[in-house]
């Protein structure tokens, strides 16, 4: 008995020591690590199950419908946009500079079933007397009022052409195409009132979308004031005016769409400064898109919009017209390469005219964060050939979404 | 003025009856987001259903620019099929241009399939920009995991018989069958993964988190340093060097994702990598059979290295 207690402490000890080094061997072993390893996973797979099963999953619903995680608050965003611009142009006041062009505020969410409203606030800082905040839309729409036909009630930007309705932040381009901002708005041409928006599927690859909107207080946004260049004055539709845009997407095979539209917006401008009179501007467009779609993020879009303008004052009613015609393609989902060719008259001188080349290179950082780069060549009157470089950044926080576009 | 505005209302009212022709054919005008989904409400709704998927094979579904045809196929609809969890965010403003109410949110013919799906990676706390394109709902590619298509298969089901009840016993001897064909096909996919339990895996997106949760693998890290964002030069160096010093040889990118990326982590440590395809129909798939088939190889394949 007494040499088993004796012993009996060494045995202990000798058993220990070999079951650390098994233990140990195991445990440092490659293997050892790999079973672990496969462990951990099953726990933490098991933790994710009971995780899982403590919150039973219901319908989730989309940032963009119902305001994200805080269910009580709408969609806050904000997207702020830079722009700057080199050119070899002694009269441009806006080349060598750097400048931070829109700070774009929206607040979006449902008011009621089907019923939903968007504001976007926007502020322009500027070294001209138009810098604030204003309201560049704010409407409530109300979603499948009667079948096929959404109504649209507030300020909105008009649906008229393939571009007017989109925000600069989407904008495939640095700056708005000359004919645009010549014969229509330096910006968007915006209105309040109201918009019947039929959507009529013709048949299934086929959609006939048609806009009526019965416009008041007219906006176009900041004009350019740039003294020693020519510029269109924009449609100046201050006043009551009316839009109606026909428009077809037709799909072609799986990967491509074709879309046609033409647009006609009809009002009273505002007073002219010297003779006070008023006056009464037609405005007319044809724009024709074909996008195909490849795998990945792969797409190659082709536009082309012609649009004329007619007012009963500047230039004795003359009409003047112009064009663009953009290319892009976007190889992946960060990059994307674009060509723009511009033509435009001015409807102040329909003797004169100005054109431009663009080339235009986009990197996509993520979904709220770009930065593009448009090299110009470009003639305008008194000047045979000029040369810009835009550089041109986006930058947004929160959910911010827009109507189909 | 008023007078010509209701005019012109009631013109294209009638015109709209005249020219809007009900669809030929199938009982049950499907339209879904993806082909995955596509693909299982086939199967569940067999003849009695038409269906037609927005983005197509090898898409990427964050990035699907919505067509006006596509509009013109979802006012048609009597039910449409999406992903959820923020993943097909343009399929609200597809549904809103429609005017179709039955087939927006709580409409009867709605179906968001990720009811009932047990997330992962939901965000804990504040999410920025910083984050990545991080979806606040948790990791939206569940599909990928064939127990959730049951749970997807389940959904359609339901939506299908909410709009066509007469077909209630079809659609519910169909979704029984499927769910049949999954276990069966699970025995196998499982014995194919089962030697490979707990091993590192590196994919482009963090597209595979429910596939590799379901059949015991482990994920070790994403060519994208946060989801969504384009690889970086430190990300890919300290990405390498992390594979090099784990020894972790399988490299895994969805068919859609650059290679140019892949090519270079392949060059630096010596792994080739496999292609997984990201779409039923794509890399030759029919069914979500097929797809997930391809999937369970190609990791066995890059597993096996």
């Amino acid at each position: 008995m007494r040499i088993v207690r004796h012993i009996l402490p060494y045995l202990l000890f000798t058993l220990l020591a070999l079951s650390v080094g098994v233990y140990a061997n195991d445990a440092y072993s490659p293997s050892g690590i790999e079973e672990l390893r496969q462990k951990i996973t099953e726990l933490e797979q098991k933790l994710e199950e009971l995780e899982a099963q403590q919150a039973p999953v219901e319908e989730t619903d989309s940032t963009s419908e119902v305001g994200g995680r805080y269910q009580q608050l709408p969609d806050i965003s904000l997207v702020l946009q830079a722009k700057g611009k080199l050119s070899d142009d002694q009269a441009d006041p806006d080349r060598q500079k750097i400048r931070l062009t829109e700070a774009e505020l929206a607040i979006q969410g449902y008011v009621y079933p089907n019923v939903r409203l968007d504001a976007f606030i926007a502020g322009e800082p500027s070294e001209h007397d138009h810098s604030g905040f204003h309201v560049h839309e704010a409407y409530v729409s109300y979603i499948g009022f009667r079948k096929y036909l959404n109504l649209i009630v507030g300020q909105k930007f008009v649906p008229f052409g393939r571009a007017n309705q989109l925000h600069s932040h989407s904008w495939l381009y640095a700056r708005q195409p000359l004919v645009l901002s010549n014969l229509v708005a330096p910006e968007s041409l915006a209105g309040q009132g109201i918009l019947f928006d039929y959507s009529l599927p013709i048949r299934e690859d086929l959609l006939l979308r048609l806009d009526f909107g019965l416009w008041a207080n007219g906006s176009q946004g900041e004009e350019s004031d740039l003294p020693d260049i020519m510029v269109g004055p924009g449609a100046k539709l201050t006043d009551r005016f009316r839009t109606a845009r026909l428009w077809l997407g037709k799909s072609i095979g799986e990967a491509a769409e074709l879309e046609i539209g033409c647009s006609w917006a009809g009002g009273r401008s505002e007073q002219d400064e010297n003779t006070g009179e008023t006056d009464y501007v037609h405005l007319g467009g044809i724009d024709l898109s074909y996008r195909l779609f490849g795998t990945g993020a792969r797409r190659l879009l082709l536009r082309g919009e012609y649009v004329w303008r007619k007012g009963t004052l500047e230039s004795g009613g003359a009409r003047a017209g112009g064009y663009y015609l953009f290319a892009d393609y976007r190889w992946n989902k960060y990059a994307s390469a674009g060509l723009l060719y511009d033509w435009s008259e001015f409807p102040q001188d329909t003797s004169k005219h100005e054109s431009a080349l663009s080339a235009i290179l986009t990197y996509q950082f993520s979904e709220q964060y770009y930065i593009r780069l448009q090299l110009v060549h470009g003639s305008r009157p008194n000047v045979d050939s000029y040369n810009e470089l835009w550089l041109h950044w986006a930058w947004g926080i929160g959910p911010h979404t827009h109507n189909l576009e | 003025m008023k007078r010509a505005l209701v005019a012109l209302n009631i013109a294209i009212v009638a015109l709209s009856a005249l020219i809007v022709t009900p669809t030929a054919g199938a009982d049950v005008n499907v339209v879904t987001s993806t082909p995955e989904l596509a693909s299982i409400a086939r199967y569940i709704g067999g003849d009695k259903v038409s269906v037609y998927s927005i983005a197509k094979p090898d898409q990427d579904y964050h990035l699907i620019e919505a067509r006006p045809s596509d509009v013109s196929r979802v006012a048609k609809a009597d039910l449409v099929v999406r992903v959820g969890l923020d993943l097909d965010l343009w399929f609200d403003a597809l549904a809103n241009a429609s005017g179709n109410r039955n087939v927006r949110r709580g409409g009867t013919g709605y179906v968001d399939a990720s009811r009932g799906i047990a997330r992962l990676e939901v965000p804990k706390g504040k999410i920025t920009g910083a984050s990545g394109e991080i979806h606040i709902y948790g990791n939206p590619h569940y599909y990928y995991d064939p127990e959730n298509a049951k749970i997807i298969a389940e959904n359609i089901r339901d939506g299908l018989t909410r709009v066509s009840p007469s077909n209630k016993t079809y659609f519910e001897q169909n979704y029984d069958r499927f769910v049949a064909e999954i276990d069966r096909y699970m025995k196998a996919w499982q014995r194919r993964l089962a030697p490979f339990k707990g091993k590192p895996v590196v994919t482009y997106h963090r597209s595979a988190s429910y596939f590799i949760r379901r059949f015991g693998l482990r994920y070790f890290g994403q060519l994208e340093p946060k989801p969504g964002i384009a690889p970086s030069p430190s990300h890919i160096s300290d990405l390498v060097r992390r594979m090099k010093q784990e020894n972790v040889k399988a490299l895994i990118i969805e068919s859609i994702y650059p290679k140019q990326f892949a090519n270079l982590v392949a060059r630096e440590t010596g792994v080739q990598y496999e292609i997984v395809p990201y779409s039923v129909g794509s890399m030759g798939t029919k069914t979500y059979f097929d797809l997930i088939d391809v999937w369970v190889e190609k990791f066995a394949k890059a597993l096996e290295k």
